[in-house]
């Protein structure tokens, strides 16, 4: 995050970010390819077996997200008062002297 | 409260809702119909719309997506107006925290599903611990003791006990 560079698909492949890599332009047609398979499952299987795997990122999700928020906000915050100190160098060197 | 369930597909400024005849919902992050750029009232919005998307039993599958070959390419950071001032970032801290806890929170009101649940089912499907049988020794929970353990119980489990009292109480 502090030297941010663009991911190539492959890459995060290989970082299990994503679990498949498709042409350009092919992503949705996949996706319905993969619905259409999925559907193949009966309902109530299909529910409880997406409720069963995403269970553990959701409880992780719940917990964090609100402090990961708030160190956002602040980091924000902070971001902004750099780019205040930035454009205003010559005002902040009168206060100083 | 029955409400027509479907009525919300057309809701979003920033998000196309499309589902065809097998359930399977299309929903696209689109700007006027291109590539996405992210404001502060599509932050909003989603929350609402990801919740009536998680209610409604009609959405068998959903694909998220975004047009133009991007998914959210683009944010347009003026539209949150001053980040640094916490007043402004307590509605965007308010609106993250729901999305992601507003379908648990509701799972347990939303009785859509209730007809469809088997009446005979008496093992908790979420944690599958039939261990009180067993002369399991770890603590127990809810009226019906034996079926949710603390090994494996979780919130899920909740919605599975409301359920149960409900055919307890209708004789089901």
């Amino acid at each position: 995050m502090l030297n941010p560079q663009p991911l190539t698909a492959r890459t995060a492949h290989e970082w299990g970010v994503v679990s498949e890599v498709v042409p350009n332009g092919k992503a949705l047609s996949r996706a319905r390819e993969l619905a259409e398979l999925y559907l193949k499952a009966p309902e109530v299987t299909r529910r409880n077996t997406r409720v069963h795997f995403i269970q553990p990122l959701k409880e992780r999700i719940v917990r964090e997200v609100g402090y990961g928020l708030s160190l956002e906000g602040a980091s924000a915050a902070d971001l902004v008062k750099s780019m205040q100190v930035k454009s205003e160098p010559v005002a902040q060197k009168g206060k100083v002297a | 409260m029955q409400r027509h369930q479907d009525d919300y597909l057309a809701e979003y400024r920033s998000l196309k809702l499309t589902r065809d005849s097998e359930g399977v919902l299309v929903a696209e992050f689109h700007s006027n119909h291109g590539p996405f750029t992210f404001t502060a009232q599509d932050h909003t919005e989603f929350v609402d719309a990801f919740y009536r998307i998680a209610q409604d039993r009609a959405n068998k599958i959903v694909i998220l997506t975004g047009a133009g070959g991007d998914f959210i390419p683009y944010i347009d950071f003026s539209s949150f107006g001053n980040v640094a001032d916490p007043a402004a970032w307590s509605q965007v801290h308010d609106e993250g925290v729901q999305i992601v806890r507003i379908s648990q929170h509701t799972r347990s009101d939303d009785r859509g599903h209730r007809g469809t649940r088997p009446c005979a089912l008496r093992v908790c499907p979420t944690c599958q611990c039939d261990c009180g049988s067993r002369g399991c020794d770890l603590p127990r929970y809810s009226a019906l003791r034996r079926r949710h353990c603390a090994r494996r119980w979780n919130f899920h489990c909740l919605e599975f006990i409301a359920l149960e009292q409900d055919e307890q109480r209708l004789s089901c």
